[in-house]
């Protein structure tokens, strides 16, 4: 009722293009809304969105819990409050802010930090109208619940049936779970139209709804084999005016 | 025995805790900037995280003047002071406070100082005010009717079920009603109030900033 927050999460099997759909997304979103404030958090352990966003990173979410830990351990030691640590690890890109998990590196119990941590993350998310999530490719973020927030799970599928199989585990574990997303949809990731009807069955079969195709891009491929941001991709590039289309359905359908 | 109708103060204290508890700031019993005196039962304010960033490391605006700067280009000196009833001392010393944190610019060049306000935005995205229908409903239904235009929304939460004629009433203004159970601690939303975008932009600034400036010196005393 009064909670506006609009989430969109990215899964999938390690390969398949999860964080390029994250960032082609991202692209849509910006150019379509005005004066909204939009997060994009990267938290794939082995985090690379920065590079297709064209952003460099100072520190991680892991970083500042290490470093609170230590502080809290040791009473000779003064520092940042978490909350504003958090806050100072928001980078401010071009129409969006931008925040990494990573991962703590430090031994001992981690629970109170933790705890406070998830609050403060659920906290600052409420404080954006959209906020996107690029997470690694393993289901343990579902077993855990750190995946909670509701919104739209996007599941990203290469051409292999290994990543279909793993859509379908998300999907099994999701149900379980009773995780609270509004909705699941399948995005397929680097298709040729013939490959369009062979996507559509398997994607039925394992009982997705279908947002649609980004096709195979030589510049995409390109820009991500130099390590390039995606952000600077024309908007008349095929697989981003795909992902515009998608964002448009998404949107509407949401909002 | 009669069953006991919960107070108004143990219901906004709950209605504050309800808005706390889903990430809004939050201010009971809120004295409206701007206004003549007009005490608002809660008022509940969702931030944005950039905007407070920003005042964190500047300082937070002084609104009490620069919200007459909004939208407004540039505006002469004298006419904020006679506007906000300040006198111009005081108002010239403001302004160059803030002009130092990077909120104004002014211009000494012509025959009468004016400023203009630079890069604001408001910090917050919505406030939702909240009343304790059970009492004064009258008064409080004028006083939502009034700051409707600098807010999001509002809510009347009653300690009791409500007849037709009262709902209809308090539907009618576009605000939501919900019922408070006090031996489960539950808010019932009965109706969803009618969410609109902010049309008083002047007004929100100045509704929300003082109770995000509030709001970041009780997270300051946080431990961890």
């Amino acid at each position: 009722m009064i909670e506006s927050t609009k989430v969109i999460a990215f899964s999938g099997k390690g390969g398949t293009g999860k964080t390029t759909a994250a960032t082609l997304f991202l692209s849509a979103i910006v150019r379509r809304t005005t004066g909204q404030d939009i997060l994009v958090i990267d938290a794939d352990p082995d985090a690379n969105l920065q590079t297709t966003l064209g952003i460099q990173i100072t520190k991680t979410v892991g970083n500042i819990v290490d470093k609170r830990k230590r502080e809290m351990d040791d009473p000779g030691l003064i520092g940042e409050h978490l909350r504003f640590a958090l806050w100072d690890t928001v980078l401010h890109g071009d129409g969006f802010d931008f925040l990494v998990m990573g991962r703590s590196t430090g031994v001992g119990c981690y629970c109170t930090v933790n705890s406070v941590l998830t609050s403060l993350l659920h906290e600052t998310l409420s404080m954006y109208d959209i906020v996107l999530i690029d997470f690694d490719a393993g289901l343990e973020h579902f077993s855990r619940r750190t995946a909670d927030p509701a919104g739209t799970l996007i599941v990203v599928c290469d051409p292999s049936g290994l990543s279909f199989d793993t859509a379908k585990r998300i999907k099994a574990l999701v149900d379980e779970l009773g995780l609270p997303y509004e909705q699941h949809l399948l995005v397929g990731s680097r298709y040729s139209s013939a490959q369009e009807s062979v996507f559509m069955t398997l994607a039925e079969g394992i009982g997705f709804g279908v947002l649609g195709l980004i096709p195979f891009d030589e510049e995409i491929a390109t820009k991500n084999l130099r390590g390039e941001s995606l952000l600077s991709l024309s908007p008349a590039n095929p697989a981003q005016e795909a992902v515009d289309r998608m964002v448009e359905v998404l949107l509407g359908r949401e909002g | 025995m009669p069953r006991r109708v919960m107070g108004g103060r143990l219901l906004i204290a709950a209605a504050a805790a309800y808005f706390a508890g889903r990430r809004y700031c939050v201010f009971t019993n809120y004295n409206v900037p701007g206004t003549d005196n007009t005490v608002v039962d809660v008022a509940a304010v969702l931030p944005r995280l950039k905007e407070l960033k920003s005042r964190l490391k500047r300082g937070f605006a002084p609104t009490g003047i620069l919200a007459h700067l909004i939208g407004s280009g540039w505006v002469p000196v004298k006419e904020i002071a006679q506007v906000t009833g300040y006198n111009l001392a005081f108002v010239a010393k403001v302004l160059e406070e803030a002009m130092g944190q990077g909120w104004v610019e002014i211009d000494i060049t012509g025959p009468e100082a004016r400023c203009r306000i630079k890069d604001y935005r408001v910090p917050a995205k919505e406030c939702i005010l909240a009343f304790s229908g059970a009492e004064q409903l009258e008064r409080k239904l004028a006083v939502w009717r009034d700051l409707a235009k600098r807010c999001s929304g509002a809510y009347f939460i009653f300690p009791y079920g409500l007849d037709a004629k009262t709902t209809d009433l308090i539907v009618s203004t576009g605000a939501g009603i919900m019922q408070y159970y006090e031996d489960h601690g539950i808010f019932q939303e009965i109706v969803p109030a009618d969410l609109c975008d902010i049309e008083d932009e002047k007004g929100f600034a100045l509704m929300t900033e003082r109770i995000l400036y509030d709001d970041i010196w009780v997270k300051v005393g946080e431990i961890i």
